[in-house]
């Protein structure tokens, strides 16, 4: 292998090992980001994932405002927050508008 | 008209978490606040910890100090290679931040800062591992880089994809990605993983279940209402407990295993730490049998499992500055 390399002419192999050197990590990166992106742009596609975009206390029921809900002490309202996981809230009227995502 | 609730209030308004200061959308966003969004995003304090093993590692591997441009040059690699992994983590694992109080937060989360779009998160995170690619590449060695690497990967692919969701176990095996920066360490100074350097990254192994499921037993409710499958999520108390006693049994051995290489003194030091943590964990296992026999008396003795979390903390700390500090003196080694 040394044999190969030393006669190869000139100082191409360097160039070449060079620009490798370089290009490889940002490669490997792009290529790691941009297969997470695909895949998680909307995590609620993704097996195992929830929606991003869902207030969770935004309201009790889906399609039904939660009443006062400023009135619940803090710790209350997290758990209820949980409660509601998974009752696809993101799809009521009253869903926190999206970013600009 | 109903008015938009926050989910998490616990900041009040006008401060920084706050969800009705961030940005309308499409709004333009102040270059401070896109900085300090992303700079969140790679969450420093858990870098700062890293790097805390990082340097004792390199003067062992020196049995001194190594050259001043070495050391920057890997603690700012490793910084960056810590700051991609955690700022890919919190791409991923965006949908359970907004769920979790602890997280919710966060610059990616909606009904938090939400200063970052996912897709600038992602850039970032990939901009950063490359430059710790390279940083550590052309100014360390490539085997530093590779280790380097293999942990952003590690840290994003087997814990936060594949373990984090699914196995009580993810912290566990996951965590063996914040053991790398030992070994990044140790290979930027003498271009090999030797020996010392796989003591160094068992001990980190094994210290890291006790120190997360503390935190964990603190936040279960989070953790569940996350379904992310935590120990203290899917065990009793006593249970894990009684698991974070082992491990914390093993980290000590582990902390041993060491005094051929670092010596009698750095022994001593690490057989005094090894017995403060083991009494608090003790401490802990007998707090949770406590509020198990008497759950429904009043003022029956809280576990406060935050205190083996702040105590392992100071724990690591010390014990690799005792690591630093045997590597350069001139005596106390066999």
């Amino acid at each position: 292998m040394n044999g190969v390399i030393a006669q190869s002419p000139s100082g191409a192999w360097s160039s070449g090992a060079a620009i490798f050197t370089t290009v490889f990590p940002m490669l490997l990166f792009i290529v790691v980001a941009g297969a997470l992106y695909i895949l998680y742009t909307k995590p609620e596609v993704a097996p195992g994932h929830r929606s991003v975009t869902r207030p969770i206390s935004y309201t009790s029921v889906p399609g039904q405002p939660t009443t006062d809900v400023s009135a619940t002490p803090v710790a209350d309202r997290s758990e209820t927050s949980a409660a509601e996981d998974g009752t696809g809230a993101a799809e009521s009227v009253n869903a926190e508008p999206k970013g600009d995502e | 008209m109903i008015t938009p609730t926050r989910a998490f209030p616990a900041a009040s308004p006008g401060a920084p978490g706050h969800w009705q200061s961030a940005p309308p959308p499409g709004g333009r966003r102040p270059a401070g606040t896109i900085a300090r969004g992303l700079v969140a995003l790679t969450k420093p304090r858990i870098i700062e910890l890293l790097l805390v093993t990082t340097v004792p590692a390199m003067l062992l591997a020196q049995r001194g100090v190594p050259p001043l441009r070495l050391v920057l040059v890997t603690l700012i690699g490793g910084t960056l290679a810590a700051g991609s992994a955690n700022t890919i983590n919190c791409y991923i694992d965006r949908d359970i931040d907004a769920v979790m109080k602890r997280t919710a937060r966060r610059p990616l989360v909606v009904g938090g800062q939400g200063t970052i779009k996912p897709w600038e998160a992602l850039a970032w995170g990939a901009v950063l591992g490359a430059g710790a690619t390279l940083l550590l590449g052309l100014m360390a060695n490539w085997l530093a880089a590779s280790l380097a690497d293999t942990a952003i990967l590690f840290y994003i692919f087997v814990y936060t994809l594949l373990l984090k969701r699914r196995s009580p176990a993810n912290i566990v095996i996951g965590g063996a990605a914040g053991c790398f920066p030992v070994l990044v360490g140790w290979a930027a100074v003498t271009g090999t993983v030797a020996l010392p350097a796989v003591v160094l990254f068992a001990v980190i192994f094994l210290w890291t279940p006790p120190h997360f499921w503390a935190l964990a037993m603190k936040f279960r409710k989070d953790y569940a209402a996350a379904n992310v499958p935590m120990l203290p999520v899917v065990a009793s108390p006593a249970t894990v407990a009684r698991k974070i006693l082992w491990y914390s049994y093993a980290m000590v051995a582990a902390t041993l295993a060491l005094i051929p290489f670092a010596g009698w003194i750095y022994g001593v030091l690490a057989a005094a730490l090894g017995v403060w943590f083991l009494v608090e964990a003790h401490g802990l296992d007998a707090r949770v049998r406590a509020a198990d026999t008497a759950p429904e008396l009043d003022g029956a003795p809280s576990p406060a499992p935050m205190r083996l979390f702040h105590l392992s903390i100071a724990y690591l700390t010390l014990l690799f500055a005792a690591v630093a500090v045997t590597a350069l003196l001139p005596w106390g080694r066999w």
